[in-house]
């Protein structure tokens, strides 16, 4: 398994697919809400990011439903996306808590 | 259909197969969607922005080199891409070590070997302080295209800004422009390059700072015969290296074809430019004669290479890569 750091709009997308299936302009409302309004994905960036990782096996298409006459494509992540995502969450919250430590002792 | 959606559906025929079928429709009406959460009036007369485009046109050019979900055609590609990024960047990384270690000489900063003797102290400028910075930052790109990192696009952009600037100097020569334009097409595939896995034992490579290292050696015992003296010149160096490379490749049989003859004949296509550029030189006879036959050789392997490695490489179906 690829062990290298995720970028931050596929970490964000992981994210945002975690708790339920969304589609593209849900995944792009989520993303901004997650960030606080930090982070706006393009629809291109994320078309980008949503195709590299259904080709990886991390995101995969869960339903397609029709909504006001034109049809949504509902994604969802896979066991392999979840497992990435609590991989980097480790991650990050190693480095913030090694920063944390280092925060805490102030210089004489 | 709104003249929104059909502007966007224009748009992203930019994208190429299979990823077009794939999420045409999908993108474009998440992009009516974003575009019209706040004004729904705005199908009827807005356009893609700017930045939209941009960004269309950063991801069909990733799908066209190989990103993940791309078409195996694509994946050749990249890999052509890769190749030329990184054997051409190997090339200018070779000749920046030398000129650092040159450099080093001259103003006696090599430990154990005396500064040669050059009637007083070498003088020292900015522009010796960006050849310095763009050679140190030569080596750094060879290694990041090699192993293949996400930095070697940034970095290569980087280069060739400064490549250009260590040009400035001599203000806008003709001739130095064309071999600008042949150190621009590595540096060009580098900014391009998919990041990847980093190469797997690239014996291949080594020939190139060979040459370059022997032929500086071969200088220092005395004054060689004229005739070998257009073989020191490192870009006839390099249309030779293409010129054996295409040949062994071309006579390698049971192997897959493709990439690595494309990336050949890109390489020897890119050392034209800078062969020209040695023609109005009033040089020996010898010299003159070397560069005219490298020019030839050059030009011939840039052809049938090309031929064989297009033929190959447009034999590949458009379908996604098995990864």
């Amino acid at each position: 398994m690829d062990v290298r750091p995720l970028t931050e709009p596929t970490f964000f997308v992981l994210a945002a697919l975690a708790d339920q299936p969304r589609h593209g302009y849900g995944v792009i409302a989520e993303v901004q809400g997650l960030s606080g309004g930090r982070v706006t994905l393009r629809v291109g960036t994320l078309y980008g990011v949503l195709d590299r990782l259904v080709a990886e096996g991390q995101v995969t298409l869960d339903r397609e439903e029709v909504h006001a006459g034109r049809l949504r494509r509902y994604f969802r992540l896979t066991d392999a996306g979840r497992l990435a995502l609590e991989t980097e969450v480790a991650r990050q919250e190693a480095n913030a808590r090694a920063a944390r430590t280092r925060l805490a002792v102030r210089p004489a | 259909m709104s003249p929104l959606e059909e502007r966007y559906r224009r748009l992203l025929t930019w994208l190429p197969e299979p990823a077009r079928s794939r999420w045409a429709d999908d993108m474009t009406q998440t992009y009516l969607q974003v575009e019209t959460a706040d004004d729904p009036e705005y199908a009827e007369f807005g356009s893609p922005s700017l930045t939209d485009r941009l960004d269309v046109a950063r991801l069909a050019l990733r799908l066209r080199l190989g990103a993940p979900g791309a078409s195996v055609r694509a994946v050749a590609t990249g890999q052509t891409v890769r190749l030329v990024a990184v054997a051409g960047t190997v090339a200018l990384a070779s000749l920046a070590l030398l000129g650092l270690f040159s450099t080093a000489w001259l103003h006696g900063a090599l430990p154990l070997v005396d500064a040669p003797d050059v009637g007083g102290t070498p003088g020292w400028g900015p522009w010796d302080a960006l050849f310095t910075v763009v050679s140190v930052l030569t080596v750094a790109l060879a290694v990041c295209a090699v192993r293949g990192l996400a930095a070697t696009g940034p970095l290569a952009v980087v280069v060739l800004v400064g490549q250009l600037g260590t040009t400035l100097p001599g203000m806008i020569r003709p001739l130095e422009l064309l071999v600008q334009l042949t150190i621009a097409v590595p540096l060009v595939a580098a900014a391009l390059m998919p990041p990847g896995r980093p190469l797997h034992r690239p014996l291949w490579l080594v020939p190139i700072p060979l040459v370059a290292s022997v032929s500086v050696a071969a200088l220092r015992p005395g004054e060689p015969p004229e005739w070998t003296w257009g073989l020191f010149d490192p870009v006839v160096q390099w249309a030779l290296l293409t010129t054996v490379a295409g040949a062994v490749l071309l006579l390698r049989r049971g192997r897959a074809r493709g990439p690595a003859e494309l990336a050949v004949a890109v390489l020897a296509t890119a050392t034209l430019p800078a062969l020209a550029s040695r023609w109005p030189y009033e040089t020996p006879p010898g010299y003159a004669t070397v560069v005219v036959l490298a020019t030839l050789a050059a030009a011939a392997t840039a052809v049938v290479t090309g031929v064989v490695g297009l033929r190959a490489v447009r034999a590949l179906p458009v379908v996604p890569a098995d990864r």
